[in-house]
């Protein structure tokens, strides 16, 4: 069923043939090897948005909510990795927020999985659900930070890479600006400036720390005397546009220190 | 900011092939220059790197983009409003940067009726107002 749900063409029938609720059903089995085919085919239909419509509507979203906690990796992977691409849409992340309130806490305890990939999907997934206010105060609130932290000092490419795009989207809200900062975020988010090896990772990086100096004088401060500006000025000539863009747009807002009035960024 | 160095590299970046990168070293510059008491970071750049700071405010004045306009006569009235002496004699004594700005003052009388402002686009109307309190500052009108 998984590998006849791969399919692209397949997929949309499945969704129009009712298939879909007793597939969501399926995923409730006691059987492990059942559970993770049925997540796994789950998963494969959330790939379009039409039919991460149709699986929805098809009750879906509880049933992977509920096996988050399963102690199989595999089926904690494939329900991961299901609700951060129904998270992509708003009206999406507006159900879950509504009928959902242990999602972000048990995302957050995924980020301690034994399995990277797991780690690496539950920290992509909150970083969809952080494209709402509502939720980027929740991931602090619910002490998400702590794991954060640790998937961004990590060495493994892809666990960096999901955790700077997450903390990029909560450092958004300004309330979050100095808790992130009291986290002890800045050394590892100024060390990753230097990251050549990938692009985004600088981005997110760069404007994870434009976000944070937005709203305090007191945040500006913090990031000019742990090094940010040093850093940009060495490696500014040299990144590519996209990163040199967001480097000169975070001195300017760093520039703005103390001052009541300045020029706003691009 | 000023003493790690960032105007050498933000100079040469308002000189960069990407619009946005111009847009924000100049904007960086212009946060730089305002209400600071040593105005020698700045008088050290003057002709370098890369066309230094004259070569920069002077293309912006130049250019047609009304936003990089208004971000090089902010700077120059931050400079002026900063009262130091060197670094207003060399605005003064520059062939091209009076010019420049005088030939801001006439844009609302070349162009009376300008359409209506899309997003992010500096007001001609400000713009000609700080030209003109450039001149004014410097007793050149």
């Amino acid at each position: 069923m998984r590998s006849f749900v791969a399919i692209d063409e397949n997929k949309t029938k499945i969704a129009k043939s009712g298939a879909l609720v007793p597939l969501t059903r399926l995923a409730r089995s006691k059987d492990m090897r059942v559970q993770r085919n049925a997540t796994g085919a789950l998963l494969n239909m959330t790939h379009s948005d039409e039919n991460r419509q149709q699986l929805v509507n098809a009750g879906a979203i509880p049933v992977l909510v509920s096996l988050l906690s399963s102690p199989d990796t595999d089926v904690q992977y494939y329900c991961t990795t299901a609700l951060s691409n129904i998270a992509v849409d708003s009206a999406n992340r507006k159900k879950l927020a509504q009928t959902e309130p242990k999602l972000v806490n048990a995302l957050i305890g995924l980020m301690d999985s034994t399995s990277l990939k797991v780690q690496c999907q539950a920290a992509l997934a909150l970083r969809n659900l952080a494209s709402d206010e509502r939720y980027q105060l929740e991931i602090v609130r619910s002490r998400g930070l702590t794991p954060l932290l640790r998937l961004l000092q990590s060495t493994f490419l892809p666990l960096i890479l999901s955790s700077v795009a997450c903390i990029r989207n909560i450092s958004i809200h300004p309330l979050n600006e100095s808790p992130i900062i009291d986290a002890g975020f800045l050394d590892r988010l100024i060390e990753l400036l230097a990251y050549e090896e990938n692009e985004e990772i600088q981005c997110h990086a760069i404007s994870t720390l434009r976000n944070l100096a937005a709203s305090s004088e007191r945040n500006k401060r913090a990031i000019v005397e742990a090094g940010a500006v040093e850093r940009v000025c060495s490696l500014v000539l040299h990144v590519p546009l996209s990163v040199q863009s967001e480097m000169t747009a975070c001195v300017a807002v760093l520039a703005l220190s103390g001052k009541t009035t300045g020029v706003n960024v691009l | 900011m000023l003493q790690l160095g960032a105007l050498y590299v933000l100079i040469p970046l308002t000189d960069s092939q990407s619009v946005e990168v111009q847009g924000n070293s100049a904007a960086a510059i212009g946060n730089l220059s305002s209400k600071i008491q040593n105005y020698q970071p700045f008088i050290d750049v003057w002709n370098d790197p890369q066309g230094g700071l004259h070569g920069y405010l002077s293309r912006f004045l130049d250019s047609h983009d009304t936003t990089f306009q208004h971000i090089a006569i902010w700077t120059i009235v931050q400079f002026l409003e900063g009262d130091d002496e060197d670094l207003m004699d060399l605005i003064k004594n520059s062939n091209d940067l009076i010019p420049a700005v005088a030939r801001l003052t006439q844009t609302l009388d070349a162009n009376p009726s300008h359409k209506e402002l899309e997003d992010g686009q500096a007001d001609e109307s400000e713009i000609v107002g700080l030209a003109r309190r450039v001149l004014s500052m410097l007793e050149m009108e």
